[in-house]
């Protein structure tokens, strides 16, 4: 019971808050508020029998039975363990901090929709995590992608932001469809080899072996599964091909950025990943697609982020960096440490995106970063909040970024050298674009005179709050030589068979030395180029035009996608549709005959079965013509038939 | 002359009458000409009438003209059958611009 109510307080209130908080503010943001309070309550009172009891026994609770047939029923049921623990905790956790500062944020007449749909992504994301089988995953799973739709285009006045959300829609779709078909291939070996109607993580990984021996296209089934499910994660974890949609995203409210395309719902592939590892980490050619597909993300968008000039642009694509550190290390098989990755990057980005709303809320609504500046004076608590985000993210000692990367950086190490490498190029960049941002934004010679606006105090309270998270959450997993604690390890260590690195002491020392000197470079770097104003963009946009506007295009992916998925062009840019790119007559050419097979196969179909009744109706129709001759004719027609057979009867022709 | 003087000449005749009513009645679109056609049918009922009285074999005393006495009926019927129908008519002609029955459809569902 306890388990269902986690999901239900923000449930509930997310439907009362639609019914009642539209006219009355107050209610809403009340209610939004103590739900997820409610809710992480219980989160915290049902976790902690962990520690009490020290068991890491998950505690189960039947929902209900879909039964499909009496004999084929799939059980509903919510189960909480010490990897869903994390996650709800970090969902409520967040979620709340979220919540209260978004009071501060947003305007007083959205309260009622706003707080509507962000409990309804609480709970559903509570539902993702909480579920012990794939399916209700997946409702939880497509439940979030809704609200992250509704909350992107919450601005809906703006078609800019409609078509940012529809995009976002869109490009998950093509995640789900490998997640689903992932699904029906598990449920069809499950049947056909055990008679087990079920989805259950626990059953995939007591019937692992039937995944292993079976093969299809050369490859065993695991395989084919893990990259059906990978198709999945990176659409809703952003990575390389799918990733398109999470710099729209920012469309969206800033709070709205911070909990859902930076904290909770992007890491939903990630959690996946972690749940599934038992799957993954038997398919090593699917482990080496998720290690590529990791660092080329990671550095991916660590690269672009260097030349936006959307300061929540540069936020968005650090978080598509950032998790494709998180699937490089689940790559790796490294899973406990991409869920540690997971927490710590929850804490410190919720905190720069929430530090981004402060800013663009004293500078009005204004998101440039050339034209902010010299914001430490009129934001000084931004300014500090800012400051101990950006050393979490480059992983500066003792910032809980440093213990997480330094991890991941030494498993990827131990795994292969060459993408160790570029993960540490990575570390550069990643030091080098936030310090940027950091110093356009706050130094940066110009004086702006903002209109004085104070941050309220329910927007200071949470990035305080999550100030104190991004910097204490590392030490629940230290390296040797900084006393070795490793509470978070133990507590994944029922879930994961990860090989630990055993490192020796000093090379473990060396490893951190390094990463710190990177950061550090890309730090002073960063203050050298940029304390002045963004002087070195306008010399590399001079010097390197192509360079530059490589990386501001995002490596000219958006338009590919553009000039062969979307027949029309993007919106921005309408010349390049003019273009008759092969791709482009190729997919007019597909489309054309699937609108002929549309036309005449499918509607041709129902028009067919709606002409029988009609030719039907039209000869009984005939008979009622409203013309009393008709009638009459009728009639006349009947008395003879009738007369013809009594002759016929009276001269005994018949009998 | 007996031959062409009996009652089958007459339900012939009769017959004849009934059956060009009827079909005046099921083919015309004229509402005039349809009640023309139903006049038709009376008629050829009532030289049914006439004709079966006439010709019939034994006849209870006082009851020898029953039959002419219904055709008399008829035509009285018949001449008010008319004046209702023709009163119809003109009140739908004026509601409807038109004679044409085909046209006066207004009820139809």
């Amino acid at each position: 019971m306890n388990l269902l109510s986690i999901v239900l307080y923000p449930l509930i209130s997310s439907l009362l808050i639609r019914m009642w908080g539209g006219k009355n503010p107050k209610l809403a943001g009340w209610l939004g508020c103590v739900s997820i309070v409610l809710s992480f309550v219980v989160t915290v009172k049902v976790g902690l029998h962990f520690f009490i009891n020290s068991s890491l026994e998950p505690i189960s609770h039947n929902l209900l039975t879909w039964a499909i047939l009496p004999s084929h029923a799939i059980l509903f049921s919510l189960k909480m363990d010490v990897l869903s623990f994390v996650m709800s905790l970090l969902i409520t956790g967040v979620g709340l901090l979220i919540h209260i500062y978004s009071l501060g944020y947003m305007k007083k007449k959205e309260y009622g929709r706003y707080f509507s749909y962000l409990n309804l992504f609480i709970a559903l994301m509570l539902l993702l995590v909480l579920s012990d089988q794939l399916l209700m995953m997946f409702i939880g799973w497509e439940g979030v992608g809704f609200c992250s739709f509704l909350l992107i285009g919450f601005h809906f006045e703006s078609h800019k932001n409609m078509n940012a959300a529809k995009k976002a829609f869109v490009v998950n779709r093509i995640g789900d469809l490998g997640i689903f078909l992932a699904m029906m291939i598990i449920l069809a070996v499950l049947v056909q080899e055990k008679q087990l109607w079920s989805l259950a993580f626990e059953d995939i990984r007591t019937h692992l072996d039937l995944f292993l021996t079976k093969s299809i296209f050369g490859m065993s089934l695991a395989t084919v599964l893990c990259l059906l499910l990978f198709i999945g994660v990176c659409g809703k974890s952003a990575q390389l091909p799918l990733y398109i949609w999470l710099p729209d995203a920012m469309a969206g409210p800033t709070p709205v950025s911070a909990l859902i395309h930076a904290a909770s719902m992007v890491t939903a592939g990630i959690y996946l990943m972690c749940r599934l590892s038992f799957l993954f980490d038997v398919s090593h050619f699917a482990s080496e697609v998720v290690m590529w597909v990791g660092i080329i993300t990671a550095l991916f968008g660590s690269t672009v982020a260097i030349f936006q000039r959307d300061i929540k642009k540069v936020l968005a694509f650090s978080t598509v960096s950032q998790l494709g550190y998180m699937t490089l290390a689940c790559g790796v098989g490294a899973y406990a440490v991409a869920m540690f990755h997971v927490v710590v990057h929850g804490a410190f980005k919720a905190l720069l995106f929430l530090c981004a709303g402060a800013v663009i809320k004293a500078s009005q609504g204004n998101q440039d970063v050339y034209q902010m500046g010299g914001l430490y004076k009129d934001l000084p608590w931004t300014h500090a909040m800012f400051w101990v985000g950006a050393l979490s993210l480059s992983g500066f000692f003792p910032f809980a970024g440093f213990f997480s990367k330094d991890l991941i950086l030494s498993h990827v190490h131990e795994h292969h050298l060459f993408v160790f490498v570029l993960a540490m190029i990575g570390v550069l960049l990643t030091s080098f674009y936030i310090f940027r941002l950091l110093y356009l934004v706050f130094y940066s010679g110009k004086k702006r005179d903002l209109p004085g606006y104070i941050t309220p105090w329910v927007m200071k309270a949470p990035m305080i709050v999550l100030a104190f998270l991004a910097i204490a959450l590392g030490f629940l997993w230290t390296p040797s030589f900084l006393g070795s604690i490793d509470l978070f390890p133990q507590w994944m260590s029922s879930l994961y068979m990860i090989p630990f690195s055993t490192h020796s002491l000093w090379f473990e020392i060396g490893l951190s030395l390094l990463a710190l000197l990177f950061s550090a470079v890309g730090l002073i770097a960063a203050r050298k180029l940029f304390v002045h104003g963004p002087i070195a963009d306008q010399w590399i946009k001079e010097k390197f035009p192509k360079l530059y506007q490589l990386l501001l295009h995002q490596y000219y992916i958006e338009e590919f996608y553009y000039k062969t998925f979307v027949h029309d062009g993007p919106p921005s840019n309408r010349k390049l549709s003019q273009d008759t790119a092969f791709t482009n007559s190729l997919f007019h050419f597909i489309s054309v005959i699937k609108g002929m097979f549309d036309r005449y196969v499918i509607d041709g179909l129902v028009h067919w079965f709606a002409w029988i009744p009609q030719f039907l109706g039209s000869i009984y129709a005939r008979i009622q013509d409203g013309q009393i001759q008709t009638y009459i004719r009728w009639i006349t027609m009947a008395s003879l038939i009738v007369l013809f057979y009594w002759f016929l009867w009276v001269s005994g022709m018949i009998a | 002359m007996n031959q062409l003087f009996c009652l089958e000449s007459y339900l012939v005749i009769s017959s004849f009458l009934f059956v060009i009513g009827l079909i005046i009645v099921l083919t015309k679109n004229n509402a005039i000409q349809i009640i023309i056609g139903i006049e038709l049918i009376f008629n050829a009922a009532a030289l049914n009438f006439v004709a079966f009285s006439y010709f019939r074999p034994h006849v209870t005393e006082g009851m020898q003209l029953s039959g002419q006495i219904f055709a008399i009926f008829v035509i009285v019927i018949a001449a008010a059958d008319a004046c209702a129908a023709l009163a119809i008519i003109l009140s739908l002609f004026r509601v409807f611009k038109t004679t044409r029955i085909q046209n006066i459809n207004r009820l139809r569902g």
